[in-house]
């Protein structure tokens, strides 16, 4: 992957796509304890990027507005590529 | 019901534009082996598949191809951005300008509009894994049709990535067909459609084979 100048949104990247493929080998291997300890660890992992990027940048998702106005609405969207 | 996580599920950043290019990727957000017909093809053949394992990979594939739509929407939106006339009447965009401006709209290469015929839900889980496993290899040669034409980095590094996925949906799609097979009668696996046809069960067989006497 090019490498992101945001290491935050890098990181989000990163553990967000070890959870892509760990769940979907799960959906035909639910029965796999070792695939199970990795989906563990990189959820883990994916809900601490994701909450890292968050505080600084704001939500990714639209449950997770911390702050008194409504940031959601903030730019870049993600197809701007402006991240 | 779905939430809209507010990234791409890979990066997208193009500094040059390239409207020809965008003409060819197009391709994948509208046209015959597409990312809008895969989304719209795996989420309605869930409907059809009997067994769980089939109807988690199901909604969770169709589920990423629906970011894979949005990549690609990325890709030929920043392809397109800021463009003259001029850029325009040279590269052959036109047509597709003359209609949509540099809005994104659901198309093939060719200019064919996006139709739902570019995809199968045939309510039989074998037909449609069979479906979903050339649909995926489908969708692998078009990306290496386009990565042949392609000589900009920035457009290369996501397209290499949706390529690949395809090659892990494809492994995927097998995994889940064995294990429909799993489920049928391996001396032939067409005996009945499981979607379709009420299974006999040992006790349905005793019982009409008292009632016969």
């Amino acid at each position: 992957m090019c490498q992101n100048e945001n290491p935050l949104l890098q990181k989000v990247y990163e553990t967000g796509f070890a959870l892509d493929e760990a769940t979907l080998y799960l959906d035909t291997h639910p029965e796999d304890s070792q695939a199970m300890e990795y989906y563990q660890y990189v959820k883990r992992a994916s809900q601490s990027a994701v909450s890292a990027y968050e505080q600084t940048y704001g939500p990714l998702m639209i449950n997770q507005v911390e702050a008194n106005t409504w940031t959601w609405v903030n730019d870049p969207w993600p197809w701007e590529g402006g991240n | 019901m779905w939430r809209y996580e507010k990234r791409l599920q890979y990066p997208v950043k193009i500094s040059q534009t390239n409207p020809k290019l965008a003409q060819f990727i197009i391709s994948q957000y509208g046209g015959p082996d597409g990312e809008s017909a895969a989304a719209m093809r795996y989420l309605s053949q869930r409907y059809a598949m009997p067994y769980s394992k089939g109807k988690a990979i199901l909604t969770d594939i169709g589920t990423e191809e629906l970011g894979h739509w949005e990549i690609i929407a990325a890709i030929v939106h920043q392809l397109t951005r800021n463009l003259t006339p001029q850029e325009i009447e040279e590269s052959g965009f036109g047509p597709y300008y003359i209609d949509h401006t540099t809005g994104i709209w659901p198309q093939a290469a060719g200019g064919v509009p996006f139709n739902a015929c570019e995809f199968q839900s045939k309510g039989d889980p074998i037909t449609d894994l069979f479906e979903n496993l050339a649909a995926e290899q489908k969708a692998r040669t078009t990306y290496d049709n386009i990565l042949r034409m392609v000589k900009d980095q920035d457009v290369c590094d996501p397209i290499r990535f949706l390529r690949e996925r395809e090659i892990v949906h494809f492994q995927r799609f097998g995994e889940a067909l064995r294990d429909v097979q799993d489920h049928l009668d391996s001396r032939n696996f067409y005996a009945f459609n499981p979607a379709f046809d009420k299974v006999p069960t040992q006790n349905t067989r005793q019982s009409s084979r008292q009632n016969s006497k």
